[in-house]
């Protein structure tokens, strides 16, 4: 019987026989083909960047057809989105006069108004209301006083987003390797995000007293603790569309996702309002009245 | 590793890459070679390592992070050349008695052994011996390159260490195995 020591020394002294060099010739490889593999850029959104990509060039090349499609947009519904049902006070709600709806501009300051959010995002057109100070990213998302660029390194300020989910990761910590599609139906998708494996709390429910279409829209607050250390320093929560592991919505330290999940017409809209542990109360109010103001356009 | 190469590379430099790569591929060849058992597909998974690190770099966050990033990749190419090469099976390969022996105390009857029971173990678990007993990684280095848990980390190794015992005693075993039967 070998003993543990043995062992560990057997396979190390095993482990430094074997190849240390790559032959040049597979060094010459990569390196041809580089000019032909173009870099991805940005990181976990990706998709999220080509989806606006593609709307923008849509909206510049169609601008006036835009223009006279939001002029049309009726309001059938109300999400009637709105904050988590701790913390901030829910703001009064001030429905987004949809006929004032403009297309997203290009990424930078948003005036305040009324835009369409398009349904690259989210598989569903929306109006929503932006008061002042907000701006949005090149990926899509809809921000106000976030000190940074990159989701993962926030610590305060408010976003707000939409997206199409059809994958959730098992366990968040993990992330790639437990992604698991997910059916096409709201209680699945709130209950795949409620039971993901994650070191936050996790609450699931209908929001309270709302509805869409006589459908409850369900609730799930998915919140990060301060050290996640243990998983990389950050959470996994979706993957891209198809599972795409390069895109998604990861969780930074202190972040704290509500997500709202709405069937509309037989497509499942998703909207996620993000904050962070140093978010100010005004931030969050603002957040939450974005959300409110949200209407959906006839599909 | 020169985290201004690395900055560079990002940015779409492809000199910049070039010396990166002519860094980082023997180290990473060295570990595909080790975790994959087979040269071909060791210099496979080199190569689409290599070009995955160039067309993700731009998403890496911490240039300072590189090292432990690319060895991610590189296992998860290593996945990917197991998984492509259906005819890749567990087996047996010529030992060279002529090569020096790093350290005498691995005999050509156990390193034999550990052949056929290494083999045995998943990538994953491959991955995890060889970071750690290999590349001398601490278990929380592992686990950063590896992008899982420590604990995970640990009955990973703790697993594939099993096992492996299992295979040299087993060696030690086919006489009392005959004489029983």
């Amino acid at each position: 019987m070998s003993t543990d020591r043995d062992i560990t020394r057997i396979v190390r002294s095993w482990m430094d026989e074997g190849v240390t060099q790559l032959p040049d010739r597979v060094l010459d490889a990569v390196l041809d083909q580089l000019p032909a593999t173009p870099q991805r850029r940005p990181s976990w959104l990706a998709r999220r960047f080509l989806s606006m990509n593609t709307y923008l060039k849509f909206g510049l090349a169609a601008a006036a057809v835009v223009a006279a499609v939001v002029i049309g947009l009726q309001v059938v519904g109300q999400p009637n989105i709105v904050g988590p049902p701790d913390a901030s006070p829910t703001p009064a709600r001030t429905p987004a006069p949809s006929s004032e709806a403009m297309p997203l501009p290009a990424p930078g300051a948003l005036d305040p108004g009324v835009y369409l959010m398009p349904a690259a995002f989210g598989g569903v057109d929306f109006a929503f209301t932006v008061p002042a100070g907000w701006e949005i990213d090149r990926e899509g998302f809809v921000r106000k006083n976030t000190d940074s660029d990159a989701t993962l390194d926030i610590t305060t300020g408010v976003m707000f987003s939409a997206w199409t989910v059809d994958h959730v990761f098992a366990d968040a910590c993990v992330g790639e390797g437990t992604e698991q599609p997910v059916e096409e139906t709201v209680d699945a998708l709130a209950a795949a995000l409620a039971s993901q494996v994650r070191p936050g709390r996790e609450t699931r429910g209908p929001a309270p007293g709302l509805e869409f279409d006589g459908h409850p829209v369900e609730h799930v607050t998915l919140y990060a603790p301060g050290d996640l250390g243990e998983c990389g320093g950050r959470l996994r929560t979706w993957p891209g569309l198809n599972g795409d592991l390069n895109s998604g919505w990861p969780a930074g330290p202190g972040q704290t996702d509500d997500v709202y999940i709405v069937d509309v017409d037989g497509t499942r809209l998703v909207l996620v309002g993000s904050y962070w542990a140093e978010t100010a109360t005004e931030d969050r109010q603002e957040l939450d009245a974005l959300a409110l103001s949200a209407e959906i356009a006839p599909q | 590793m020169d985290t201004d190469l690395v900055i560079q590379a990002q940015g779409g430099d492809e000199e910049a890459f070039a010396s990166l790569a002519v860094a980082a591929g023997d180290r990473l060849h060295a570990v595909a070679h080790r975790i994959l058992r087979d040269i071909d597909l060791a210099e496979d998974a080199t190569q689409q390592a290599l070009l995955t690190i160039w067309r993700d770099l731009p998403q890496l966050r911490d240039p300072a992070r590189f090292e432990a990033w690319s060895y991610r990749l590189l296992v998860r190419a290593c996945y990917a050349e197991a998984r492509r090469n259906r005819s890749w099976q567990p087996g047996l390969r010529l030992v060279d008695t002529d090569t020096p022996m790093a350290d005498s105390s691995a005999s050509v009857a156990d390193r034999d052994q550990l052949e056929r029971g290494f083999r045995r173990l998943s990538i994953d678990h491959r991955a995890v011996v060889v970071l750690h007993h290999y590349l001398d990684f601490t278990l929380d280095e592992v686990a950063d390159a590896l992008g899982v848990p420590v604990g995970t980390v640990r009955s990973r190794l703790h697993y594939a260490m099993r096992g492996l015992r299992a295979a040299l005693d087993a060696d030690a075993r086919p006489t009392k195995r005959a004489g029983a039967r």
